[in-house]
């Protein structure tokens, strides 16, 4: 789906488990990136490419986002969808910390809230960032999302102990803003 | 002696495996921890098949069940230590006190205590976190007595009785319980693992 002139947002195919696979491997921490034991994974191939075709069984909705001229630049999605409490995970990562302050990443977040909240009628998405991964948490408190707390030195990184923190947005959060946005549009 | 003082903990054999689908049978098994109410009797059976004996015996466990036993009454509960991370030296703790009468008793902290000890001294971890439902006042405010800090607030997070609850994060760092056990001095020297072996040790020589 084209989001803009400079953002292009799709569901993950086969062809782009080499670019994921690399965002594994470029040597960043990354929150989203971690297992359920918050140990850095270094998947195959073949692995990324069982996790895409899974993904709908797997509660998981993966998405890939292009720039205007076709260049990979982020892998994204949400998961662990829980329907009971109605929440899931968010996760935006992008190959260049700079892409967080870009209009692809306002736009493919705006996406992955949209899928969130109007078409899947959740009630709030989490999220979780490192305490290294200062882009992405400036990006989100931008956005309007709140810390639930730090889980202190949850994982160790090159000697050194690091914490995670879980920030959320909720759907009132999020309607609130919505209708503000419109409110500034028509003004 | 004080209900439950005297108890001891040890590793869930497969032949303990009746006594914990009793228990994960009860529904405040499935209430407070992480059951699933539409679960089958069979892939909850399953479910402790793989849990007791998933991991071969050489490998580090990436989680170690133990039980908590008596002489006098058997299986009293069970203690799980889950997502053992050795690259990060933490994992994640719950309780089950099986046996109703021991719920409120002191057996619950000194288990807590002993299988803290047991993480921190023995396994040499650095951290214990733990996700406690906020209507289990219960446990969270015991691990909130064994210096474990409320890291998370979860909002709306659990789903029971189409009513949806708050959940809270523990974490609980190894110099916090070495602060505290000191803070407790003597009364933690009477509940301690070492203490709990040599009373083990006694009761076999007795029994010899």
């Amino acid at each position: 789906m084209k989001l803009s002139p400079h953002t292009t947002v799709r569901f993950c195919e086969p062809d782009d488990a080499d670019f994921i696979r690399d965002l594994y491997y470029d040597g960043i921490p990354r929150a989203a990136l971690l297992d359920g034991r918050r140990e850095p994974m270094l998947p195959l191939r073949s692995e990324i490419l069982e996790i895409i075709r899974k993904s709908e069984a797997a509660r998981a909705m993966l998405f890939t986002i292009e720039d205007g001229t076709g260049i990979l630049r982020a892998w994204s999605g949400l998961r662990g969808l829980n329907p009971d409490a109605r929440f899931a995970e968010l996760f935006l990562v992008f190959a260049d910390e700079a892409g967080y302050d870009s209009l692809q990443a306002d736009e493919a977040l705006g996406y992955l809230l949209d899928r969130a909240f109007f078409q899947t009628d959740l009630g709030r998405v989490l999220v979780s960032c490192l305490e290294s991964e200062k882009a992405w948490r400036q990006f989100l408190l931008r956005k309007g999302f709140s810390s639930c707390g730090i889980q202190r030195d949850i994982m160790c990184i090159s000697g050194t102990w690091t914490g995670i923190e879980t920030l959320e947005l909720t759907a009132e959060t999020f309607y609130k803003q919505a209708s503000q946005d419109k409110g500034g549009e028509k003004s | 002696m004080k209900k439950g003082l005297h108890s001891f903990l040890r590793r869930a054999e497969r032949e303990d495996l009746d006594s914990i689908l009793a228990w994960m049978e009860d529904p405040e098994f499935q209430y407070f921890l992480y059951g699933d109410e539409a679960q089958s009797q069979r892939q909850i059976r399953e479910k402790i098949i793989l849990m007791l004996g998933r991991t071969p015996p050489a490998a580090p466990p990436s989680a170690i069940h133990l039980l908590i036993d008596s002489k006098e009454e058997g299986l009293l509960g069970m203690i799980g230590l889950q997502n053992i991370s050795w690259r990060n030296r933490s994992c994640s703790l719950d309780i089950y006190i099986g046996a109703r009468s021991y719920r409120s008793s002191i057996l619950p902290a000194v288990s807590i205590f002993r299988a803290l000890e047991y993480v921190f001294d023995e396994l040499n971890l650095h951290r214990v976190s733990s996700l406690i439902y906020a209507f289990n006042e219960r446990s969270w405010r015991m691990m909130e007595k064994s210096g474990a800090k409320r890291e998370l607030v979860l909002r709306e997070h659990i789903y029971r009785n189409k009513t949806l609850h708050d959940a809270y994060g523990y974490g609980l760092l190894r110099h916090e319980f070495y602060a505290l056990r000191e803070k407790l001095g003597a009364v933690s020297g009477s509940i301690s693992l070492d203490a709990m072996i040599k009373a083990m040790a006694d009761d076999s020589g007795d029994t010899k």
